[in-house]
């Protein structure tokens, strides 16, 4: 029986872009990982809601974590070299991207692609005004005037 | 609109998208209702603004559970202005199941440094995160949350517990006519709530309190040990008493539990449910262990070498209960294994007497990455907190900018506070 190392399948975006990967980054996205043990993953296998720049991004990190993987839950070490690899990685992408990436990570059920997106826009949120987050988030602010004056007033300590 | 929202692992996204869609205040783009709204205004400005719409416009129906997963992460003061962006955003940030999520998400954010010191009526909370690698040209700017009125004008701080799950027990004193009253308060630094607890009925009068505070991780309860003892330590018929109380939606009931004498000495310390600090009995040293759940007490014996006297702090040195000592420019670290208590000896480098020279250090505790954390204990101009690397052996400092007008206070610093947005 070949290897998950050896065995190799097919992923194929909704813009129709392949890219072979093997069986251990394959599995690396729980919802293939689905497919592959369902025995359902004869052909190339497609991703309807992923494009291949995504899924090109996907795979590299993927792959990363799969060869730089730590040995075990002591590995201090390997651990850090992982997490700075990871902050170098998003810092590439525009927020568009990373919006992608994490409806993605969603969709293909990869939990540390998805946590590693979700801290980037907290990081990049954290810092902005209330306009600047509804303007990223497409948020209607329906309150009246006196209504968010209120709010504001209740948060004060945080408007310092 | 009433959401439920199955948080942590059973998502209910139908539920979630179901309010996506019938809340107007949020929608994914809509390019259509934004075009109409700029064929008011010049071709120019049609071509220039749509333009900027392509631009920023990103897939923005990210689904709601996502999305209150992102504000998760983010620091409390970011969720308080976050309150007002919008009706539905409003609501979602308050709940209880947001607040807990944003409590079990703690480990996602950086660990924070807490500040506190009393000034005229009021207590004030300062906080910033830890800075992630030290240096001499660090600085680090503060987060100030509500300011806490102190219950009266004559009170003061008499002891301060650290922090636990965000809440603080503190101990306020008042002399009033030479009799000394003493109140246990519990606060949210973030939320600027705090209460006053009713006061227990120790059976002998005139007895000296001190509070601990324990959390409970299992059934997720704040607990108060409060021990009365006689003003005389050490005399061969003291008497003690120990009372504990559940924080259950401003209750509080007083209930008596049996333990051996003994004199508490340093602040307590609770790591993992067992609340710990160390007492004395008869000149014998111990360290009291009081499972927080069980509400049953244990001892730890003291080895004989370690010099457990008041200067000793106890701290949570990764995951495990450790003990500092700083004498004469040594530092002692004892921590408790399986096996019994481990011990390292550090002799401090020769810079930090060109830093700290003559000033008294508070220990504060140890970060994650090995650094020991000390502290002023008085407001002063500028404001440092040292770090000292036991495996570096480097030593540095970081200013602390902020404190505002504040100057000559007794400050008390905390490490690995975790913010709680939860009200009492």
């Amino acid at each position: 029986m070949a290897s998950s190392s050896t065995n190799k399948f097919v992923l194929k975006s909704n813009d129709d872009v392949s890219f072979e990967v093997t069986e251990a980054v394959a599995r690396e996205f729980q919802v293939i990982a689905h497919i592959i043990d369902d025995d359902c993953a004869k052909k190339a296998i497609p991703l309807s809601n992923v494009t291949g720049e995504i899924l090109s991004k996907m795979i590299e990190y993927g792959k990363k974590h799969i060869e730089e993987a730590p040995v075990d839950e002591e590995d201090e070490e390997g651990k850090k070299k992982l997490q700075i690899w990871d902050e170098e990685f998003m810092k590439q992408f525009n927020m568009e991207i990373v919006f992608q990436l994490i409806l993605a990570s969603n969709y293909l059920n990869n939990k540390g692609l998805l946590d590693l997106t979700c801290c980037t826009v907290a990081d990049h949120i954290k810092d902005m005004t209330p306009d600047e987050v509804r303007t990223l988030f497409n948020v209607k602010n329906d309150y009246t005037t006196e209504e968010e004056e209120e709010i504001r007033k209740e948060n004060s300590w945080a408007f310092e | 609109m009433n959401l439920d929202f199955g948080f942590i692992g059973t998502t209910d996204r139908r539920s979630l998208n179901f309010a996506l869609e019938t809340d107007s205040s949020f929608r994914g783009f809509a390019p259509s209702s934004k075009l109409s709204t700029y064929c008011r205004v010049s071709m120019e400005n049609i071509v220039q603004q749509f333009l900027e719409v392509l631009e920023t416009q990103v897939e923005r129906d990210i689904p709601i559970d996502l999305l209150i997963d992102i504000f998760s992460r983010v620091p409390a003061k970011t969720i308080a202005t976050s309150r007002c962006i919008s009706k539905l955003w409003g609501s979602i940030l308050c709940r209880t199941d947001f607040t807990e999520l944003f409590l079990a998400m703690s480990s996602t954010r950086p660990r924070r440094l807490l500040f506190t010191f009393e000034a005229e009526d009021n207590i004030f909370f300062f906080s910033s995160p830890q800075p992630r690698n030290p240096d001499d040209n660090s600085s680090l700017l503060l987060t100030r949350y509500q300011v806490h009125r102190k219950q009266s004008p004559t009170d003061f701080i008499y002891k301060m517990n650290s922090p636990n799950h965000g809440f603080i027990c503190r101990q306020d004193r008042r002399v009033d006519r030479g009799k000394m009253l003493d109140t246990i308060v519990i606060c949210n630094p973030v939320t600027g709530e705090s209460i006053s607890l009713p006061k227990g009925k120790p059976k002998i009068i005139n007895m000296e309190t001190r509070p601990y505070f324990g959390y409970d991780s299992v059934d997720k309860q704040f607990k108060v040990l409060c021990i009365y003892f006689e003003k005389i330590p050490n005399t061969p018929n003291t008497c003690y008493e120990h009372q504990v109380s559940t924080l259950e939606d401003g209750v509080c009931l007083w209930r008596t539990i049996q333990c051996k004498p003994h004199y508490p000495e340093s602040s307590g310390l609770c790591i993992d449910g067992v609340l710990y600090y160390t007492a004395r009995h008869m000149r014998v040293s111990m360290i009291v262990c009081f499972d927080v759940r069980f509400e049953k007490f244990n001892f730890i014996d003291i080895d004989e070498c370690m010099l457990m006297t008041s200067h000793c702090t106890l701290i949570n040195y990764k995951g495990k209960l450790g003990a500092f000592t700083l004498l004469f420019g040594r530092l002692e670290l004892w921590v408790l294994e399986d096996a019994g208590w481990s011990k390292n000896f550090y002799t401090l480098p020769p810079l930090w007497n060109n830093v700290v020279g003559r000033t008294q250090l508070n220990i504060v505790g140890v970060t994650d990455r090995n650094e020991v954390v000390l502290s002023l204990p008085c407001l002063m101009d500028p404001f440092y907190v040292y770090y000292y690397n036991l495996v570096s052996k480097s030593f540095t400092r970081v200013q602390i900018q902020g404190f505002g007008v504040f100057k000559y206070k007794k400050v008390y610093t905390f490490l690995d506070y975790d913010e709680n947005l939860k009200h009492m």
